[in-house]
């Protein structure tokens, strides 16, 4: 039987009238704890809503198990990481090619106490850290301080600081803004600027390699128009 | 203690332990296997418990890669028994953590997969190993084992001494009595019956043992009875096996037994003295060469006793007769009856043959032939001589009365002295005494009992007669005489003696026709073995034998059983009586003499008299005793009682002694005879009666006649009777005897002797 030349047109439009509508769903996770996490939910909003191809989902997971799930493909991105030290051991991820936010692990003490500006300055002191915040714990372990207390959370880090069990602690920026901010603690503020600041990449499962530069192109539109310092600011002023 | 000891009792212990030791050990392991299912059970129960604890706690730290939280919870399950080792993997199989360490291979390991539902999804986070040492539950198992063997050893002791202490008291002890009874049994005395020394309970409580004992008693008292039953049962048997050589060996006529294959195999000892062959010559051999004609053996002997052998023929048991040959080749007739030996279930052990040596029968049954014609002459003799003596007793009667009143007459007649009547009547009175003479004759040959015997020298009595014979002999006949002198006397009636030698040589006179020889010859043998022509006695032993011979025209053969009958004669009529023969053959055989006759046609006859000869031991008689000396006297008005039926004969004795001046009452009923001297006893000084008499006979009216007066003189007369003589005469009470007729002298005389000596 010969088919008509139209009913193949017709045929054919449909097909790709229906590719061109379907969304494809996208499942970021992020290792991050509030506020940053808060921070990063906003950011793929804006995202996802400057790819409407895209139908971006975003879930706060334990830090490892983030990567780990992400590096399986059960979930198809993590929201944000250092290429350079994720890559070697997740060899399934790869890095969208702009950054929009940088992690800064701050030096905090009490505001009497003297500003330090690198690691090695802790030696003398007696000094915090928090478990998962690997490169920070990493770090004060290769300095050997008077005395190192790697405690589970920001809140017990904070709270020895401030009982002085502990001269500095070492912890993330904006998580250490906001654990002071619950506990309510006066007198300790972060010394700026930060020990390490590293930009920090999203990090899609190589199976969505295809949508690196559509990502690229978003986040760099983002950063252009002044989205990402606009959310950066109101997170901010909700520490 | 010894006692315990014994075999059944160790062979019970044994067993007992053996058998406890079984089941314990099965027990045991069934105890340990349940035990030991427990125990994994128990073990698996941890691991859950482990699982359902620790499992979300793990998870969790396992989602956060919470490693030391993962730690702490795997230190401490380490600590809980029988864990001795945990740890996790992730989802690359690599450990993160773990705690304590494997030091055995008992173990079980239990994984636990840890996942994570994650966006509807099952997500694999690692794996929990839990490994359980199953040493303790092995320790515990041992422990048991241990406490089981041991608790069930002593358990074990426990009982089987109880048991040995309970079996001895209720089985063992009574079995040592029952063993020590049955060793004293014998089978030859009657036990005393076993009894158990037993509680009251058990006594007579109906158990196996009192079975035992019970059967043992039976056993015992059946046991010496059937021994006893055996005993006597084999004395029987002895006694019959002996009963049976004794009657055996004691058959008298030859016995012979072969086997089934016709072989002799047992003899008796009238056989062997029979056929004069020894039990080795013969056994094993057939009876063929018994038989004086080997055909025989086949035809009487094989083919009646071996139907086998002979399709068709059958086993004969009759009698049958051939004749044998002993050892020494001589013959016999035999009588043979045989028979098949046969078990009582049937079986066939072979044949008796019973040989009787007929010889003897043979030659008896000749004898028996002589035998039955001297019976069949005997009881003809004695028939003609019942015959001669009833009418001898008639006759007698008739001559009484003929020769009384002719002797009247003759005294009568004395008076006139008329010679011619004188004549007539004593030609009248010759008459009558030669019939009396026959009747005499006649019976003597019917008498039983002799005359009067006396001792006799034949030698002498011979001469005489020759001296009397002589003239009686015509001269053409030559009379010769062969005396031996010296034979033994023989004891004899003299006259009757006369008479037969007188008879036999009148009858050899008139055998001879014209001229001849007779000649009497005497001798003594002492070896007869004979018959008698007359008897057909069989004669043996010694004899005075006298032999009266002529050369006569003898006998014919069938007249020679005949010769000796009354009234048999080969004389012309009128020249002989026919009685001479059977007056010798009665004279003779009263005399326990026998005749033999020996005669050939035309050649001559022999009668030899065969006389035993006189015993002075066995006999004494006086010959002079029986003289008679008669004298006849006047009657002296003695008043007589004559009693005969025979009214002439009653009336001659009245006329008779009232002419000698006796009174005389006569009457011809004995009955009234009775009455007569009933009415008046006194009155009669003698009875005279006859004996054959109607009502009531001679014998039986003078029984009643003593009654009345016992010391009644009584003369019995009677003309013949076998049943009265002069014996019973006297011995009945009478004053003599006297036999018809009577002479009137004789009565006479024999009246004046009874009443003078009264």
């Amino acid at each position: 039987m010969k088919i008509k030349p139209y009913i193949s047109i017709i045929f054919l439009f449909f097909i790709f009238s229906f590719q061109a509508t379907a969304e494809t769903k996208l499942h970021i996770t992020t290792g991050f704890t509030p506020p940053v996490s808060d921070f990063y939910r906003n950011i793929l909003k804006e995202v996802d809503k400057r790819m409407p191809e895209l139908s971006i989902s975003f879930e706060v997971l334990p830090a490892e198990r983030s990567l780990i799930l992400s590096n399986q493909g059960v979930n198809d991105g993590e929201c944000c990481r250092i290429p350079l030290i994720i890559t070697r051991q997740y060899k399934n991820l790869i890095p969208v090619n702009h950054s929009f936010f940088s992690a800064r692990f701050s030096a905090f003490a009490k505001k009497n106490r003297k500003p330090i500006e690198k690691f090695s300055e802790l030696k003398p002191y007696s000094v915090g850290s928090v478990e998962g915040w690997k490169i920070a714990v990493n770090k004060v372990k290769e300095v050997e301080p008077a005395e190192t207390h790697i405690v589970t959370t920001p809140e017990q880090m904070f709270q020895m600081l401030d009982k002085d069990r502990i001269d500095y602690g070492i912890v993330g920026y904006l998580s250490g803004l906001k654990s002071i901010s619950n506990l309510k603690i006066k007198g300790i503020r972060a010394i700026d600027p930060p020990l390490i600041e590293k930009p920090l990449y999203i990090m899609l499962h190589i199976k969505h390699k295809n949508l690196i530069p559509e990502f690229n192109k978003v986040i760099l539109n983002m950063k252009n128009d002044g989205t990402i310092n606009l959310l950066y600011n109101q997170l901010l002023k909700s520490l | 203690m010894k006692r315990l000891k014994s075999k059944i009792s160790r062979i019970l212990v044994i067993y007992i332990v053996l058998f406890s030791s079984a089941i314990t050990l099965i027990l045991t392991a069934i105890q340990l296997n349940l035990d030991y299912k427990n125990g994994l059970t128990f073990l698996q129960q941890r691991i859950n418990q482990i699982k359902l604890t620790n499992t979300d706690s793990i998870k969790q730290a396992l989602w956060t890669l919470d490693n030391s939280s993962i730690q702490i919870q795997l230190d401490g399950m380490s600590r809980i028994n029988d864990v001795i080792f945990v740890n996790v993997t992730d989802q690359n199989n690599q450990v993160i953590a773990q705690s304590g360490k494997i030091n055995t291979k008992n173990i079980i390991t239990s994984k636990i997969t840890l996942s994570k539902e994650y966006r509807g999804k099952d997500t694999f986070l690692g794996t929990l190993t839990v490994i359980v040492t199953k040493e303790n539950l092995y320790q515990q198992l041992i422990d048991t084992v241990i406490v089981i063997l041991i608790s069930q050893a002593i358990k074990t002791f426990l009982v089987s001494l109880f048991v040995l202490i309970i079996f001895y008291y209720l089985v063992t002890r009574h079995l040592e009595k029952i063993a020590r009874h049955s060793d004293k049994l014998e089978i030859s005395t009657k036990a005393e019956p076993l009894v158990l020394n037993r509680t009251r309970f058990h006594k007579y409580h109906d158990d196996e043992l009192k079975h035992v004992v019970d059967s043992i008693n039976r056993m015992s008292n059946n046991i010496y009875e059937s021994y006893s039953k055996m005993i006597d049962n084999q004395i029987e048997l002895a006694e019959r096996e002996a009963k049976f050589s004794a009657i055996f060996d004691s058959i008298s006529d030859a016995v012979v037994i072969v086997d089934n294959n016709m072989q002799i195999v047992q003899l008796n000892p009238a056989f062997i003295e029979q056929f004069g062959y020894t039990f080795d010559e013969l056994k094993g051999q057939t009876t063929r060469l018994l038989f004086a004609h080997p055909e025989d053996y086949t035809r009487h002997g094989k083919n009646r006793y071996e139907p086998d052998t002979q399709p068709g023929s059958r086993a004969v048991t009759s009698i049958y007769n051939t004749d044998y040959r002993r050892k020494d080749g001589s013959t016999f007739p035999g009588e043979t009856l045989g028979g098949a030996i046969k078990l009582t279930a049937g079986s066939l052990r072979g044949y008796i043959a019973i040989i009787r040596d007929t010889t003897e029968r043979v030659k008896a049954k000749n004898e028996e032939q002589l035998l039955q014609q001297q019976l069949q002459q005997s009881q003809k003799l004695e028939s003609i001589g019942q015959l001669t003596g009833g009418i001898a007793h008639d006759f007698n009667n008739i001559l009484a009365s003929i020769l009384g009143y002719s002797e009247l007459t003759m005294m009568q007649l004395s008076k006139y002295n008329d010679k011619d009547l004188d004549n007539y009547v004593e030609q009248i009175q010759l008459a009558g005494e030669r019939a009396r003479d026959l009747v005499a004759q006649m019976l003597s040959f019917s008498r039983s009992t002799p005359g009067e015997p006396q001792q006799v020298k034949l030698p002498e009595l011979i001469h005489e007669v020759v001296t009397l014979l002589r003239p009686a002999i015509p001269s053409s006949i030559k009379l010769l005489t062969e005396i031996d002198e010296k034979v033994p006397m023989v004891l004899m009636d003299i006259t009757q003696m006369h008479q037969v030698i007188m008879n036999l040589c009148i009858n050899a006179r008139d055998a001879i026709v014209n001229d001849g020889t007779l000649t009497i010859k005497l001798s003594y043998d002492k070896n007869v073995d004979s018959i008698c022509t007359s008897c057909k006695d069989i004669l043996h032993g010694e004899f005075v034998k006298l032999t009266i011979q002529d050369t006569g025209s003898g006998i014919k053969p069938e007249l020679t059983d005949s010769i000796f009958e009354p009234f048999m004669s080969t004389k012309g009529v009128g020249k002989g009586t026919g009685m001479g023969l059977s007056v010798v053959h009665g004279i003779l055989h009263k005399h326990h003499s026998h005749i033999i006759v020996e005669s050939e046609i035309n050649l001559g006859s022999s009668f030899h008299i065969l006389i035993p000869p006189f015993n002075a031991s066995t006999e004494n008689n006086k010959p002079d005793d029986i003289k008679e000396k008669i004298t006849v006297d006047d009657g002296k008005q003695k008043n007589i009682l004559v009693v005969d039926d025979e009214e002439s004969i009653a009336v001659f004795l009245k006329s008779l002694l009232t002419t000698y001046n006796y009174r005389v009452t006569y009457t011809t009923s004995s009955k009234d005879a009775v009455k007569l001297f009933t009415t008046s006893p006194n009155d009669f000084d003698l009875i005279i009666t006859d004996q054959t008499m109607p009502e009531l006979s001679g014998t039986e009216m003078i029984k009643q006649i003593f009654d009345i007066k016992p010391d009644i003189p009584v003369i019995l007369c009677s003309g013949y009777s076998e049943n009265i003589n002069m014996d019973s005469a006297l011995e009945m009470g009478c004053a003599t005897y006297l036999e018809k007729p009577v002479k009137g002298k004789t009565l006479l005389k024999t009246l004046h002797e009874i009443l003078s000596n009264k």
